[in-house]
């Protein structure tokens, strides 16, 4: 049936000082899911509400936690909301584009030809190799770091609110790469956002997220036609 | 706006280039022997046999300011060679890694700038005795704290950005992110910082030897040749105007390169 890509078992994580601080916070409380393969999975929940730090357990970067994050792969590869923030500004675009190829000890003439098939597959134009991130659109910038992101062969990528700094025509145009090179290359995403059209447009299951805790987890279907949660309710009437 | 900048940086570079084509030219050839006396010549105003005139020995003041700008160059880039190098490793690891070592770290730094560094160095050179090798050790120490602290914050502010967290996910080690992710990013700070540390360099020298703990006699270098000429500033005033006025333009020179290349900075 379904295989899960990944595991997190009653998750709890802290913000604080020390264990013995009393300003010591916990961010998630005992979160269980599961991500599958080939799905995409989308997070919603308010501001503060441990969407990130859900996103920072998934690449092994909570110090901090109890319970189990299981991969069952290489670890994720990320796409920020600030699309000019995920490149290097001190480096071109062709140069972040072959890093995760360099990484992987491949030669110059490999990762050439990745980068070059990689950059027409986000619709990308060649000339754009020896830019600066600077020098690019907000739009241009997202498709090179959703690039950066696939061309190192990585199964699963997160994307932290991928779409919200962008205007409406660009937000679907990058939607749609999304879902086509989750076809393509075989890829699962965990998907999160704040905005619930985004989530009906791609998302395949939904957890609602409030207060560090899951309060709901559905189908997308389900989820829009019977909300059960109260919080899940009040976020489908805005 | 705009071109304001570029022309800080073309003036300073077309100064600096002079300056250093001089100096590196007095290695091979200078207009007449810096050691030399001349009893018969001594105290010359400016002529066209001597641009600068002669000193008190009757040397070519000229062929001296060359060899001692040669001295005092030297000088600086070894001081800010030891400073930037150590200072910048100091300052990434701490940047980077942060935690405890980089709070003791800070501190120290912050302590070590409290004092004057010229005084400082008085205090290293009383120690470890005077010479041009003791005070390149003292100022090269004393430049460390600046560099570190500006490669620190540099190194801390991209420490969190997202494509550093990206090249973590990707399987980059510490090293490589600290010398191509972060390291790339930090030189239009570092770059200004090392031409005022130049700057701050050629100032502390020429004190140092013109107190007299830097570079001993008979070798030339700014400091010592101002020290000099003090004495006959009355009749022999060309002798401390042109020393004098070559420092200011070695200064001038750096300092409009930094100065241009912060204004670059802050454009990009």
């Amino acid at each position: 049936m379904e295989q899960p890509i990944v595991e997190v078992r009653h998750l709890n994580s802290f913000y604080g000082k020390s264990s013995f601080s009393k300003r010591r916070r916990q961010i998630l409380k005992d979160v269980s899911f599961c991500i599958y393969r080939g799905e995409i999975l989308g997070l919603v929940g308010q501001s503060g509400g441990g969407k990130s730090t859900l996103a920072k357990a998934l690449c092994g970067m909570l110090t901090d936690y109890t319970g189990e994050v299981i991969l069952h792969t290489e670890k994720p590869q990320m796409v920020f909301q600030d699309p000019l923030g995920s490149l290097n500004p001190a480096h071109t675009v062709g140069w972040s584009l072959e890093e995760p190829l360099r990484l992987q000890g491949k030669s110059r003439p490999e990762r050439q030809r990745a980068v070059r098939e990689i950059l027409q597959r986000v619709g990308l134009d060649d000339s754009l190799l020896a830019r600066y991130p600077r020098q690019l659109s907000g739009g241009q910038c997202q498709r090179v770091a959703i690039a950066t992101a696939v061309i190192g062969g990585r199964e699963l990528i997160i994307a932290d609110e991928p779409v919200s700094a962008l205007d409406v025509t660009t937000q679907a145009q990058i939607l749609r790469l999304l879902a086509e090179l989750k076809q393509e290359y075989h890829l699962s995403y965990l998907f999160i956002t704040h905005d619930l059209n985004v989530v009906y447009q791609i998302c395949d299951r939904v957890l609602v997220m409030q207060n560090g805790e899951i309060v709901e987890q559905n189908t997308v279907e389900a989820l829009f036609s019977n909300p059960q949660h109260p919080y899940t309710k009040q976020l489908l009437d805005d | 706006m705009k071109r304001f900048g570029n022309s800080f940086l073309c003036i300073g570079t077309a100064l600096t280039l002079l300056l250093v084509l001089l100096t590196l030219l007095s290695i091979f050839w200078t207009p007449y022997n810096t050691t030399e006396m001349n009893p018969a010549e001594k105290m010359q105003p400016p002529s066209m046999a001597h641009i600068m005139g002669t000193d008190n020995f009757g040397r070519d003041i000229f062929s001296r300011v060359l060899q001692g700008m040669g001295m005092s160059m030297t000088i600086a880039l070894c001081v800010v060679a030891i400073g930037s190098v150590a200072g910048g490793v100091l300052g990434a690891l701490c940047g980077y890694f942060g935690g405890l070592p980089d709070l003791i770290l800070t501190r120290i730094c912050d302590s070590i700038t409290a004092f004057p560094s010229v005084l400082l160095a008085l205090v290293i050179v009383s120690v470890v005795g005077s010479g041009t090798g003791q005070m390149i050790g003292a100022l090269g120490v004393l430049f460390i704290p600046s560099f570190a602290r500006v490669t620190r914050a540099e190194f801390a502010r991209c420490r969190g950005q997202n494509y550093i967290q990206n090249a973590k996910l990707m399987g980059a080690g510490h090293g490589r992110i600290m010398l191509w992710h972060i390291l790339p990013n930090t030189m239009q700070v570092l770059l200004p910082a090392i031409a005022i540390g130049f700057n701050n360099a050629i100032l502390s020298e020429a004190s140092m030897s013109y107190l007299g703990i830097g570079v001993q006699p008979p070798n030339a270098s700014l400091g010592l040749m101002l020290s000099d000429s003090q004495i006959y500033l009355k009749s022999a005033p060309w002798y401390a105007i042109s020393v004098g006025l070559t420092i200011v333009l070695l200064i001038l020179g750096f300092s409009l390169i930094g100065e241009g290349l912060q204004q670059r900075s802050r454009r990009n």
